[in-house]
């Protein structure tokens, strides 16, 4: 529950930071925001997220810290792809994390040839992909789940958002030669559970699985602060002390990340090449 | 000691290979059709029956899953080879190429790196028609964070070949295949490596340069050795790695000369011509003695019937330079 809240929390401060004019925009995660956080908690290290960066929620399942969020969002020392993609577009190659700006199905065939290396060399790593709905209409999710299905690729495909008029995965799960695995995307420990349960398969040998985590509507939170709730896990003075933490979390990364110094304008001729040529 | 065989140009790409997976685990070649077949030209030829089907991998048809898939196997930490089996048919995979393998290195900072080596055959003369034939250079050089690179000759395709596969950067290795057998050369023995980014000198010559890659190398040669009989001593500069460009041995060579003539396959405007005249006239001004000319396909799509009135000829190149030489 906390990490939702750090979550919303950042996700508002960023919206703030935009609506000034500090940063260039941000997406939101909406109600996919729960599969997302089960999907980055569920993963291992070794294990690489391909996504968009709408998927931040993923990448602080994954170990990222507001303050690295911030200093990325920013434009600040500390980012290690040193301010290069917008808001939200982490690249961590500690934390195993591409969430990109691109294409909106291009990073799925990365996910697709990073599972089929990892189990060319049998390797206890997996490549995640996260997609929304938009991206069922993209030849290139296609390809992904095709070439990621014919090569037993470690790779796990994970639907998430608003589950809108598309041809339901189960439909054409025969194609790809797949299986689909239909969770509540409101529902966090179920996606949890389902990318764990995906990923032994994948390490198995059994290749790839597409987790259909979408959402019907806008509930976020609401089933996994319920169980909590019964379970007798989550009170009414654990909300407060938490919002409280969470607030006190926030602010205190946002003052670091203001105080460290800009990306330097030297920094924008590095990394083009392995070794700078003559023309830069 | 090494000594030399007598092959081919595809035949010394199909070593390269060869030695390249010999020498390292982590070379993979996957694209259409090079596995059971051997490739379209075969250049990949045995080399599934060698080292097996999980690294010389057959793939769906399909262009931007062949390359978005070796980027993720670079991202990993392989070095892929992919093969798109005619330069027509990478547009597929355009996206993949230029918002994704060149821009990973830069977008990340430098954390992640993608050493992909892809190969594609190029050119004209083979009556292959619009998709077959086109010398799509200039989009990639045009795009940072990409080498390119473009062998004429049995000997530097396999020593750029082994340099592009163990490059911890992307290239783009475009394989002249009108002259895939016509160029026939000694090629050393075993393992060796080509540097990227140094042009080769074909040709001494103080009247005029030649510039010219691929296909249009032994065209100009033919040029160069046909007008040394009329007093016209040609230089003759293979740039080799299209880019990062040798302009060094361009500039001492025009320097000389004061003269340039630039031959290429692909259509004239915003050809690869027009980014070197540009860097000849910055850095030669005051030693040229005419404006540099450019011998190249026409502005039009790559026809068919009227292949041979669209490429380069001989004819072409000898007029260009005596109109440098008569300027």
């Amino acid at each position: 529950m906390r990490l939702r809240l750090l979550s919303e929390g950042l996700e508002g401060l960023l919206e703030r930071l935009v609506a000034s004019g500090v940063i260039g925009g941000v997406k939101l995660a909406g109600a996919a925001r729960m599969a997302m956080l089960g999907v980055g908690l569920a993963l291992q290290k070794g294990d690489m997220l391909f996504g968009t960066r709408r998927d931040l929620p993923a990448g602080l399942g994954r170990g990222l810290s507001v303050e690295e969020v911030l200093r990325q969002a920013l434009g600040r020392e500390g980012d290690p792809a040193l301010g290069r993609g917008m808001p939200g577009a982490i690249q961590s190659s500690n934390h195993g994390i591409v969430l990109t700006d691109g294409n909106v199905a291009s990073h799925t065939m990365h996910a697709a040839g990073f599972g089929h290396a990892a189990r060319l060399r049998t390797a206890p790593a997996v490549g995640v992909a996260l997609f929304g709905s938009a991206a069922q209409a993209n030849g290139e999710l296609h390809g992904a789940l095709n070439f990621a299905a014919v090569y037993k690729a470690q790779t796990i495909f994970v639907a998430r958002g608003l589950r809108d008029d598309e041809i339901p995965f189960s439909e054409a799960a025969d194609a790809w030669g797949l299986p689909v695995v239909t969770v509540d995307g409101h529902d966090g420990q179920a996606t949890h559970e389902a990318v764990s349960a995906a990923r032994g398969r994948a390490l198995s040998g059994a290749g790839p699985t597409l987790v259909d985590a979408r959402v019907d509507g806008a509930t976020d939170g609401a089933i996994d602060a319920a169980r909590l709730q019964i379970q007798g896990g989550w009170s009414a003075e654990d909300q407060v002390s938490v919002r409280d933490d969470v607030r006190a979390t926030i602010l205190e990364a946002r003052a670091a990340a203001e105080q460290a110094a800009a990306i330097q304008d030297h920094t924008m001729l590095e990394a083009v090449f392995t070794d700078r040529p003559w023309f830069l | 000691m090494a000594g030399t065989t007598t092959m081919n140009l595809v035949e010394a790409v199909r070593s390269a290979l060869e030695i390249a997976m010999e020498s390292d685990d982590d070379v993979i070649l996957l694209g259409e059709d090079i596995g059971k077949f051997g490739g379209v030209f075969r250049a990949t030829a045995g080399l599934q029956e060698r080292f097996g089907t999980d690294r010389v991998i057959d793939t769906p048809l399909n262009e931007a899953g062949i390359i978005g898939s070796a980027v993720g196997m670079g991202l990993y930490g392989m070095r892929p080879v992919p093969e798109i089996q005619f330069a027509d048919f990478i547009y597929p995979g355009f996206d993949q190429i230029v918002n994704e393998l060149a821009k990973y290195r830069y977008r990340s900072g430098g954390q992640f790196t993608c050493p992909v080596t892809i190969r594609t055959p190029v050119g004209g003369g083979i009556r292959g028609g619009h998709y077959h034939s086109q010398s799509p250079e200039a989009y990639f050089i045009h795009t940072p964070g990409l080498k390119v690179v473009c062998p004429s000759s049995p000997r530097d395709a396999k020593g750029l070949l082994l340099s592009s596969i163990r490059s911890d950067d992307p290239v783009i290795f475009l394989e002249p295949k009108p002259i895939y057998r016509r160029s026939i050369g000694e090629v050393p023995d075993g393992d060796y490596e080509t540097p990227l980014g140094e042009a080769r000198t074909v040709r001494e010559g103080d009247d005029v340069t030649l510039i010219a890659w691929g296909a249009m190398v032994p065209l100009c040669e033919e040029v160069a050795t046909r007008l040394a009989g009329e007093g016209i001593e040609c230089a003759l500069i293979d740039p080799r790695t299209l880019w990062p460009l040798d302009i060094d041995a361009i500039v001492s060579s025009v320097q000389l000369t004061g003269r340039c003539v630039i031959v290429h396959e692909a259509p004239r405007s915003c050809g690869f011509g027009a980014e070197i005249t540009a860097l000849i006239q910055q850095r030669c001004f005051l030693h040229l003695e005419s404006p540099v000319l450019r011998v190249t396909g026409y502005d039009t799509p790559f026809p068919y019937t009227l292949e041979f009135a669209y490429l380069p000829s001989a004819q072409r190149v000898i007029d260009a330079v005596q109109t440098a030489v008569s300027y």
